[in-house]
Formats: C-alpha cells, structure tokens, sequence
C-alpha cells in the first residue's frame, strides 16, 4: 500500500492513532503526529511512498506533535521528536513540514553509518550517477529538481548514500526542498511539475517541496554507480562554465561535505579516494538552467571502476584496544530465556544475557533497537551481541543499525585516544603524571567497559596543587574556557571538583580536569591523595588509571551521588562490566568493600551493587553484598530509591510519565547532596535570576 | 629559532597515515585525529623523511635539498623548522623525548 492509496482523512486517522510506517530509500520511519495540516502534506507529497516496514524493523520513531500547556494557545509550537528524544528547539506550529523534512535529515545525516553519507544531491541516468555536493546557497538542489524534469532519475537532493563495501550510491528519494526564488524558477522551468505550498518565514526564508518523480520512488532499491562529481555554484548571469578539478582538491572539497567519513577511519578516507579515483571531478559555476543542464547532458561517461574500500569491519579497533578476552578474568552471563520482560525493558534483559538473542523474534528485535536508540546504548547493545557471536544471525537490517552504531564508539574511541596523545603533547616537560577517569581510564586500561561506549569528554586528575600548571599548559596549547560568567568561573573554583571545562578552540573537544571526585562542597569528601597514590600506570608516558576498587567506586559516586543520569544506563552498565571485569581478580572485593569504609563511600557502593544486580543480573558475592549494606540507607528512603532508580535509569518500553518525575527528583537529589541548603539555595536563585536574564534578553 | 627546537623529529605513528599521490598532489590522512590534510612538496618531503628516519633541522633540510634537487637557499633550515612546528601543531610530527 502506497501513501497515496489511503485516503486523505484514514492517513490523518492513522497517524494519530498508531502513526505509519513510511519506507524512504533504506530507511524506515515509524511516524506518528496529529497534525491534521502535515497529514495532508504528506498525503500530497509523500503519495508514490510505500507504507511498510523492511524486515518488519523501523529505523526511527519519530513524533511531529504540537506543544502544551500555555504554548497552545500563545505562540503555539512544533515540536520534533526522534526515539523519545528531542533534538532540536521548537518551531513555530505553521513550520510542521519543513521541521519534519529537516527532522529527517537530520536522523539520515547523523545515525546512518552504515554508509559514507555527503551532503549531496545525486541523480542517474543510464546507470551513472552526478553527485552535485554542496552547502546551502549553491544551487544543487535547483540544479538538481531542474535535471530531474529532464530525465535523470532522483536519488536524493539532500545526501549521497555510499555504501562502503563498493562504493555504489544507495537512492533516497524524498520530496525536493526548494527555497525562495528557486520556487518560481523550477515552476517557470518545468511547468507540470507538482509543488506543495509554500511555507513562508522558516530560517531559510520561503520554503517548499516538490513531490519525487513516482519512477523515482519506485526504482528506490536500484543503487547507482557515480561517475561525475560536480561542485555547483549558482552566480546569477554567468556563463556556465564547469572547470576540472584536480583530485586531492575535489577530496578535500568532498570531504568538506561529508557527515561521517573520518568516523570509519581509514576506510572512510578509502571510500572517498576510491569514488574520487572512478569520477571526473568538476567546479561548476551556472546562471541558468537551460544551460546548465545542456552542459551537464554533454557529459561523456568514463567507464572507470570503482576501487573498493575495505570490507566493512563489524567494528574497527586497533589491537591495542582489544579488551581481555571474554571469560579470561570476566565473569560470564548466564543463560536466561528472553521474553518475560520482567523490568518491562527488553534491553535491560539483552544486556544482562545477550545469548538469548538468538531466540528474539522480528518484533522483538524492532522493540529492542527503539529501546537501545533511546538510552544511547545502540553500540554497546551491538558489543553484547558481537562478543556472543549472533551478529551474523541476526536480521540484516537490525545488524546495521547496531554496526553502524559500533562505527561511531569507535571513532568516538579512536578520538579519546588522539585527546589524551595531545593532553600528554601539551604536558610534557611539565612531569605532572595524569590519572584518566571514567572511559578515557577504560580505553587505555583495555577494559571490556569501553566496548560500544560513546563519550562526550576527556575526564582526567591531578594533584590539586598542580591545577594551576595544567592549566595554563593547556590554556597555551589552544584549549579555552568554556564557562565564561565569573560566577560559573567561582562555582567550579571554589565548590566544585575540577576546573571550568575547557575547550579545544579546533578540534572542539572538552576537557575536565578533576583534582578529586566528587564536589568539595558535597557530603562525601574521599581523600583524593589515596586515590592518586593508588593509581596503577597504564601504556603511555606519565599515564595512570584508578586502582580497581577506586574506579569502581569512582564510577559509583558518580552515578549515585554525583547524580550524572544524562547517561544513566551507559554508567550502571560501566559499573556492571567493571564489577564482572574484576571480579575474579585477587583481593578486589575485599579491596572494594575496605575501600569504600575508607574514602566515606559505602553509601554510593551499596546502591551500585544493589541497582546493578536488580538491573543487570551483575554477580555479587553474599559476603561482599552483607558488607555493602552497612552503607544501607532506612528502609522507607530505600523503597522510594528503588522506585525513583528502576525508572530513572531503565529504557521506556511505553510513555510513563512517572519515568521523568522519578529523573527529575534524582537530578534535586544530587543537587541536594552536592552542596549545604543556604548555598543551595543561592546557587539556584543566582542560576534562575540568570535564566531569567537571558530570556528577557 | 632552531636552537631552541629540540633536536630530533619523528612521524607520530607512521602506521597510521594513509598517502594518496595524484601527480604532485600528495594528500596525508592521519587514522589518529581523523584529519585529512594537502600537502605541499616540501611538506610532503619531510613526512617521508622522518618516515624513514628520524632527524633534526638542519639533517632534514640537506635531505630536502638532495630529493628536490634545490640548492641551498639561506633561511631553508628555518623555514623547516618552522614546518616541523606546524605539523607538530597537527599531531603529524613530534620531536623525540621533546
């Protein structure tokens, strides 16, 4: 069944109710919103579209809905929503089409890594394929609507699929965006041509769409060999003129427009080289279309074949970040059957007996990926899956969802690694050892805690009288402050356990040096010298980690009294790895329980065994559990712990709302242990009278 | 200036640089930073110098003069010295024990 084969008001119906299952190119998006006015766009521009799911599997869940509350009536709002998240500000309610459009582009451009995605357009014809790249402004989407009136195939206005394994571009087609005077040009041009109205006062001005050549969505699944690679640049009045363009440029101009190239290393530098090397490369300056197109007709084909990137790894680290073998010093899952949900989270029951996979049915398999998507966890879950060997038992299109995810902790990986290299670069010759924490300390360890895990910073620790020295190496060697108010700049100088985070002026990466773990002003103060002096060197000069038993408890100050929930499910499954990872390795629990009676962290440990072994089956021995609860909390206060814990941080399989109260009261909670009442107290008011501030600004 | 450079330069990790010539093109991509980066000859000289071993300034910019057939140019050695910089800047190359 096509779009267009319901009528108008059944797909409105549709998609308040149960949404649809629209099948774009590779993709399919589960859509659901109840809009009446983008139901009808749909219905009109989205008509040639099949409604199916691949596989029986959806790659986005994605909900255009209007906003509540006041909003409803004042200014009322669109709001995008992809996997439960929402990604970007509101719009204005009118702007529901072009949100969802750029929504959707959005999803393609930063999640599909099964592919080198370059912001493109591409068309075909007789088999090869003309990738127009460009930013916005250059006219390839007008040059692009213009060609395929003329006989070339859509493939897309907006991305080049490459897959990586031959270098064939993989068709998305989907309705053409067309911008302010582009509108009545491509109208004039092609007089037939089918246009939505269009949507004025967007952030790119006037906007609208025109609906894809129905052959164009049929042929949807025929990839396309590329054969030109044009830059266009549209210069009102100019004489088309496309000018060669030696390779090494037409690379680093490609490269300029693609979205995930370096994510797949070296492969992906061998993907952009090859389409490079089986292309003529052109910048292409034109003022008008007849022209143009006369131009880019005459185009001889050159039969060149494609040198083919390395097969795609499942996932492409180097030896050296190969964790211990499974099963060496880990402590191994049990087989459970799958099924009976019994936290009502199918991921947290993958994570914790990833062999009962093999069992999981297709719908099963659609449920699991939308939850893994929704708690960040699409890499990990695709590590769990990987080291049990089922990740070529799978569906095929669940498979890449979770490959293309292990493609980005990779290079997630591979970037931490290159901070730490310039964090040592920028150090040197000071003698200042630096102690890594969190998943930086992972990586380097070679602990099984860095597979399939995304970072968002470097987290280090020094001496506190160091602090000044560090900094001002690393301030000389292009990072920068990012908190610039001079009461953010006290908050952390006075209260907090590391500098104001600083940022790489180029690279934009964020560094957070601590000199202990958890913030002065807190409850819990653990004797940051014992930590540093326990601290074990791993591979690389002046490089250290925590002693087993302090990253542990590190790990679980952090999630249980630091309160960090942003990445909730990642940290307990940190804790989880490295609780399984040590278990077996001398004194480590007597280390962990000693430890934590010694650092005044029995409090944070008791929750991390506790919400562990509830969450994710992690072995705890009785003894070493017995031991923990003398940091038990009273019995009333644990009940609401496990209540606000076992939402707070596990997947929603269904909307519950009770889910975001039980975060937010967690978020108080960590605000409350993090500093006195009074200071609390001015804290908040100084950060609301801010807020306050910059919305009246 | 070269006085106060230490002595001797590497490639950070050869292993990790992929080389693609075209012609006089030479395009580096460095599998460490994730950075694709055009070189010039001379920039391009002096990687492949280092690669196959170590140097200082001065050593590097006779390499240089002999695999480009250049006569020597006053200021060569510093114009070196300062490229080595930039590629250290780049994590391209380092000094050793520097």
């Amino acid at each position: 069944v096509n779009v267009g084969g319901l009528s108008q008001a059944d797909l409105a119906s549709r998609l308040r109710r149960d949404g649809i299952c629209l099948r774009t190119g590779p993709f399919v998006i589960h859509l659901e919103t109840p809009i009446s006015g983008l139901a009808a766009a749909l219905h009109f521009l989205y008509a040639d579209f099949p409604l199916d799911a691949l596989e029986g599997l959806t790659d986005f869940h994605v909900r255009v809905i209007p906003s509540g509350g006041l909003r409803r009536w004042w200014r009322p709002q669109t709001i995008f929503m992809v996997d439960r998240k929402i990604p970007f500000t509101p719009t204005p309610a009118g702007l529901a089409l072009p949100m969802l459009e750029w929504g959707l582009n959005w999803c393609v451009g930063f999640h599909a890594h099964q592919f080198v995605v370059l912001h493109s357009a591409v068309v075909e014809r007789s088999g090869m394929a003309v990738l127009l790249p460009g930013r916005p402004g250059s006219g390839k989407s007008t040059l692009c609507a213009a060609l395929v009136n003329r006989g070339w195939r859509l493939l897309s206005d907006e991305f080049a699929l490459l897959r990586p394994h031959d270098g064939r571009l993989t068709p998305l087609p989907r309705p053409i965006s067309l911008k302010n005077q582009s509108i009545d040009v491509i109208r004039e041009f092609a007089p037939g041509v089918v246009i939505g109205p269009a949507v004025r006062d967007t952030h790119k001005g006037t906007v609208a769409y025109m609906r894809p050549p129905a052959d164009s969505v049929i042929r949807a699944t025929e990839p396309a060999v590329p054969a030109w690679v044009i830059f266009p640049a549209f210069e009102p009045g100019a004489v088309p003129r496309l000018e060669p363009l030696p390779k090494a440029r037409a690379l680093l101009r490609l490269a300029d427009n693609s979205f995930n190239h370096s994510l797949r290393g070296v492969q992906g530098f061998e993907v952009l080289t090859g389409l490079i090397d089986s292309c003529d490369s052109y910048e292409f300056e034109y003022g008008d279309l007849e022209s143009a197109l006369k131009l880019v007709d005459s185009l001889e084909p050159r039969r060149a074949t494609f040198r083919a990137g390395r097969p795609a790894p499942a996932v492409s680290t180097g030896p050296e970040s190969r964790p211990a073998p499974p099963g060496e010093a880990t402590a191994p899952r049990s087989r459970a059957p799958l099924g009976s949900w019994r936290r009502g989270s199918l991921l947290l029951e993958a994570l914790s007996h990833p062999e009962a996979l093999s069992d999981l049915s297709v719908p099963g398999w659609d449920r699991l990926l939308f939850e893994a998507r929704q708690a960040g966890m699409l890499a990990r879950l695709g590590a769990r899956v990987e080291e049990v060997g089922l990740l070529e038992r799978i569906p095929g299109r669940a498979r890449e969802q979770l490959t293309g995810a292990q493609a980005l902790a990779a290079h997630h990986e591979r970037m931490a690694r290159w901070e730490i290299n310039r964090i040592q670069r920028a150090l040197a010759g000071t003698g200042i050892p630096i102690v890594l924490l969190k998943g930086t300390a992972y990586i380097m360890a070679r602990l099984p805690a860095a597979r399939g895990r995304l970072f968002s910073d470097v987290d280090f620790m020094v001496p506190k009288e160091q602090l000044a020295t560090v900094e001002e190496a690393l301030l000389r060697h292009g990072w920068q402050a990012v908190k610039l108010d001079a009461y953010d700049q006290r908050y952390y100088r006075e209260w907090m356990h590391e500098l104001p985070p600083l940022q790489h002026r180029d690279r934009h990466t964020v560094v957070d040096v601590h000199h202990t773990i958890l913030p002065e002003s807190g409850r819990l103060h653990p004797d940051p010298r014992r930590l540093l002096q326990a601290a074990r060197p791993v591979r690389g000069p002046g490089l250290s980690v925590l002693a087993p038993a302090h990253m542990v408890l590190h790990s679980a100050a952090h999630l249980f009294q630091d309160g960090d929930l942003q990445a909730g499910l990642q940290n307990l499954t940190d804790l989880d790895e490295l609780l399984r990872h040590f278990a077996s390795a001398g004194s480590f629990w007597d280390d962990l329980i000693a430890e934590a009676d010694r650092l005044g962290l029995r409090r944070p440990l008791f929750y991390a065994l506790r919400y562990t072994a509830m969450l994710l089956d992690t072995p705890i021995p009785a003894r070493v559990a017995a031991a923990a609860r003398a940091g038990q909390p009273a019995r009333p206060l644990l009940a609401i712990m496990d209540g606000l814990v076992t939402r707070a941080l596990a997947p929603e399989p269904r909307r519950d709302r009770t889910v975001g109260v039980a975060r937010w009261l967690l978020y108080v909670r960590s605000h409350w242990l993090r500093m006195p009442p009074l200071l609390l107290a001015r804290h908040l008011l100084r950060k609301s009278l801010k807020r306050t501030g910059q919305s009246a600004g | 200036m070269s006085a106060v450079l230490p002595v001797r330069w590497k490639i950070g990790d050869p292993s990790m640089l992929s080389w693609r010539v075209w012609g006089d093109e030479h395009v580096v991509f460095d599998g460490r930073s994730g950075q694709l980066h055009l070189l010039n000859a001379l920039a391009a000289e002096v990687l492949k110098s280092l690669h196959e071993e170590p140097a200082d300034a001065e050593l590097l910019t006779q390499r240089l003069l002999s695999a480009l057939e250049l006569d020597p140019a006053p200021g060569l050695v510093d114009q070196v010295s300062a490229l080595l910089i930039e590629l250290d800047k780049l994590g391209l190359a380092e000094p050793i024990d520097g």
